[in-house]
């Protein structure tokens, strides 16, 4: 053995060398170098949520669910942040996605939805191939609910980056009546805010991505369709107050809505607000205001479909637009029969996401819950109207009954009746968007 | 432990058990066939944790109510078992055998060897019972819990200085490429096992991402992939009696190997929210992968030249060049979805299950079999029981690869092109279910083919009966009415 090592000596030094300015290159540099700030939108755990931290690593929960939100990800909500991770002692990214990615799950469904999931997917998911964890106590279920719920911006882990205050607390107890956790008092509160903090959400301006939370009305919301299948969804209860107060005499409970329901076919949950304009101009001046409030959120949507949308689908929603020549699949022409069976929800639904394999983008990420809420409004009433209709031309003055308005608005028996189905003229100016 | 495992032990031989038990443990040779049968062992256990998880994929309801088998729990104890158990312990097993043979000396201590054997399968044992029962240290490939880390780098430091000191007493004075690979493995891979263990080295926040996938990267390229070639560039000459096609070749793939798996880490992460120049050393690197990949497969299939019909009869052959396709069409397809847009696509889907898939079970698990048919005659001196059962156990495991990969692939396109849609990720799920089906039945292919390797091994080694059938390396007659007219 004469020195063999000799002739191996400086290769294996080189190679070393390499290797250790690789490992100092993409482990230690990141690890000096990458720190995240600390988030201002997010809180840090509790112990309650860090127990079910705890529970969703040990479970392996997050060999199917990733908790990363990406640029392509399609109803997944805002993308992940390096911030977002901050307070994460170990993290839980995930590498595959057999089931919806959790990065941004709280407060999208309420904890009675979680616990009963978590007892047996396929209560609440049919199909669903998650396995079941009914091995859980009641205390882990309850405890992984925590801090599922904490994730995300709708979580109970936002809070306002200006005050620091937490968006969304949670103040009432729930007792389970019936079922698996019957008798359990324990269970997380429903979602709910303070009046303060209602009223600071009803006044605040939207912060980019942000979404109507389930307590939160406004008028727009009112007029249109009360609330969202969703949200009507998570608040549990399928009785309507609109229900209840059409068969006023009767005791109401679920078997009469049922019974109610089977007669009456247009007897349903949700009443949508027809935006047809009347043949002849209600004289009764309820009637009036209501109208005109319609056409008023109409009128804010048009401004906002102006500036947004009419590049594509034409000042008048008729598919015209000035860049629609260059698309393989054109731009929807909302004059067209199919879109007057399009409900709110619809409506909102599809503006919010976009059309896939479209040019269409996803708005809920540029526009407010608030302004699609208004381009709903103004595309109910082009597709039922067939047109711009009182919209055209109507620029002010419009929350003011026609007794009190400017002589300049035209008065109803000035404007007949078939004008509304006539085609708009192409000179129909922009109005500016006035939403908040 | 039964004496019959070693046919060479006396059993006259006098003493207390403390001395029998040492004695049991210097046999020449014993660490090398015991490592390679706890190989083969976990290899049936480990599938067999896989097929359970795989069929819980698709039917949820047929487990219940029982923690340990949930899905969750089963996954990370089916990844652990087969890598650390049947993948590495079969190779080592084989390293055991062939840097010795390489070296012309003998492995350095078999005591220690053996004393590492019990540790590692004290290991995975330990493994199993804390893995179903929850006890994770939440990273890929690095579930084990920290009272587990620590024995396992003691492992490894011991099979490290086991291999430095063999090769460093070594009475051949040219270095083998397998020498290079191995000895080199054993440098890089203890400071990538402290890097990926939360007990060692920790970040916070994402940034524990970089250094997780690291470690979950660089144990694949690093440690499987170097050992698993370093093995076959063994294996090929000496089987096929060719010289090694191109030594230049040779060099290329194992210079630029460890420098360029190093950094591929984060093309897990190409969509995460960490450094961008991070993400494009990541991409870069796994692109030039392609150099190792590319000149070692043109070596190992150049070294074939004119000896491809012994794929008929030579079935450990079999297995390293079945491996060694596998690793073409694996590493031929890594370098591209690594790439940013590709992976855009592909990521989080079935996909990349299957192509982890195909590199471990397809290319090292291939190798760890072809080494243990090729090894165990020679470390035992005992020719297999059946090579009919070895032919079985290589069409089983290939079938039930090919197909596995065709129904992971086909469902992870199925799951890209829903999402792409818009689809919510669970309807995606659903519609993979045949696929997923698919799988669990490939699974129990896969373990049918490890029950009769298992048991051929046990026939051969623990049992010690008489083959049955010509020895697995020599002519076999074109039929089976041949073989029966022969016998």
């Amino acid at each position: 053995m004469s020195t063999p090592r000799a002739n191996y000596l400086y290769p294996s030094i080189g190679m070393g060398l390499i290797l250790a300015s690789i490992i100092f290159v993409v482990v230690l540099v990141p690890r000096m170098t990458f720190r995240p700030a600390q988030p201002k939108d997010l809180r840090n755990y509790t112990a309650q949520e860090l127990r079910g931290r705890e529970i969703y690593k040990r479970e392996g929960c997050w060999y199917c669910h990733s908790m990363v939100s990406r640029p392509q990800d399609w109803d997944h909500g805002p993308k992940s942040k390096s911030s977002d991770y901050f307070y994460d002692e170990y993290h839980l990214v995930g590498s595959e996605r057999s089931g919806p990615d959790l990065a941004n799950i709280g407060g999208k469904f309420p904890d009675q939805y979680h616990l009963l999931h978590h007892q047996n997917p396929r209560y609440v998911k049919p199909g669903s191939i998650m396995p079941r964890y009914d091995y859980l106590s009641n205390q882990e279920l309850i405890d992984l609910t925590a801090f599922l719920q904490g994730m995300g911006p709708w979580g109970t882990r936002a809070q306002d980056p200006e005050t620091g205050k937490l968006k969304f607390a949670r103040l009432e107890k729930y007792t389970w009546a019936t079922g698996p956790f019957q008798g359990t008092s324990e269970v997380l509160a429903k979602w709910n805010m303070t009046p303060e903090e209602q009223e600071k959400l009803n006044n605040a301006r939207y912060e980019e991505h942000q979404e109507v939370p389930y307590k939160y009305k406004t008028e727009i919301e009112e007029l249109l369709f009360g609330t969202s299948h969703e949200a009507q969804a998570a608040r549990g209860t399928l009785l309507n107050i609109v229900d209840k107060n059409r068969i006023a005499g009767v005791e109401v409970t679920e078997e009469t809505l049922e019974k109610k329901r089977e007669e009456d076919s247009s007897f349903s949950a949700w009443t949508e607000k027809d935006f047809k304009e009347p043949a002849v101009e209600p004289t009764d001046p309820l009637e009036m205001k209501s109208l005109m409030t319609k056409r008023k959120y109409a009128n804010y949507g048009k401004g906002l479909f102006n500036n947004e949308c009419s590049a594509c689908h034409g000042l008048n929603a008729d598919g015209h637009g000035q860049a629609a020549f260059s698309m393989t699949k054109r731009p929807a022409n909302f004059w067209d029969d199919k879109f007057q069976r399009y409900n709110v929800d619809t409506w909102y639904w599809r503006i919010s996401r976009g059309v896939p394999s479209t040019q269409m983008p996803r708005w809920e990420y540029t526009l407010t819950a608030e302004q699609r809420l208004t381009l709903a409004a103004f595309l109910k009433y082009v597709s039922q109207n067939k047109g711009l209709g009182k919209l055209k031309g109507m620029e002010s003055d419009y929350d003011k009954l026609p007794s009190q308005a400017a002589p300049a608005l035209p008065t109803p028996a000035s404007q007949p009746p078939q004008a509304l189905n006539a085609a708009p003229a192409l000179s129909a100016k922009p109005s500016p968007a006035s939403v908040k | 432990m039964d004496a019959r495992l070693d046919t060479t032990f006396d059993a006259s031989f006098e003493g207390g058990w403390w001395d029998r038990f040492l004695a049991w443990m210097d046999v020449e040779h014993s660490a090398s066939k015991r490592f390679m049968i706890s190989g083969a062992v976990w290899a049936l256990v480990g599938t067999l944790l896989g097929l359970i998880a795989a069929t819980e994929y698709w039917a949820p309801d047929l487990v219940h109510g029982v923690a340990q088998l949930s899905f969750g729990r089963l996954r990370p104890t089916h990844i652990n078992v087969v890598a650390f158990g049947f993948i590495s312990m079969s190779t080592v097993g084989a390293i055991f055998y062939v840097i010795p043979e390489l070296c012309r000396t003998k492995l350095h201590s078999e005591r220690v060897g053996n004393i590492l054997m019990l540790a590692w399968n004290s290991v995975i044992v330990a493994g199993i019972f804390c893995l179903t029962n929850g006890i994770t240290e939440g990273r890929e490939y690095a579930e084990l819990p920290w009272f587990l880390d620590i024995p396992m780098l003691g492992a490894l430091l011991l099979y490290c200085w086991l291999i430095w000191m063999t090769v460093l007493n070594r009475k051949e004075k040219q270095l083998y490429v397998t020498t290079w690979y191995v000895a080199g493995t054993t440098m890089w891979f203890p400071i990538v096992y402290i890097i990926g263990n939360k007990v060692f080295f920790s970040m916070t926040g994402i940034a524990d991402a970089i250094s997780g996938w690291f470690y979950g990267h660089n144990i694949l390229g690093l440690w499987f992939t170097t050992n698993g070639i370093g093995l076959t560039y063994y294996f090929l000459p000496k089987i096929t009696k060719n010289p090694l096609y191109s030594h230049l070749l040779s060099i290329v793939g194992f210079s630029t190997i460890a420098m360029f798996y190093t950094p591929t880490g984060t093309h897990h992460l190409l969509q995460s929210p960490v450094p961008e120049w991070l993400k494009a050393v990541a991409v870069i690197s796994s692109v030039m992968l392609l150099v190792p990949v590319m000149s070692v497969l043109v070596n190992f299939f150049l070294t074939m030249k004119g000896k491809w019909g012994m794929l008929g009869t030579n079935i450990p052959l079999r297995f390293f060049i079945t491996a060694m396709w596998f690793y073409l069409l694996t590493c031929f397809t890594g370098p591209f979805q690594a790439t940013r847009w590709i992976n855009w696509y592909l990521h989080f889907t079935h996909w990349v299950v299957g192509h982890a898939h195909f590199a471990l079970l397809g290319t090292f698990g291939f190798v760890a079999w072809g080494a243990i048919y090729y090894c165990v005659p020679r470390v035992s001196g005992r020719q297999w029981y059946s090579r009919r059962l070895a032919n079985a156990h290589y069409w089983l495991s290939l079938v039930g690869t090919v197909i596995m990969m065709t129904s992971l692939t086909i469902a992870g396109l199925i799951q890209a092109s829903a999402w792409e849609e818009g689809t919510p990720v669970y309807r995606g799920v659903i519609m993979v279910a045949p696929f997923m089906a698919m799988r669990a039945f490939s699974g129990l292919l896969i373990v049918t083919g490890q029950l009769l390797f298992v048991y051929n091994l046990m026939k051969t080694l623990v049992f010690a009966e008489d083959p049955l059938e010509d020895p697995l390396e020599e002519a076999a007659p074109a039929t089976v009415s041949a073989a029966r007219n022969q016998a």
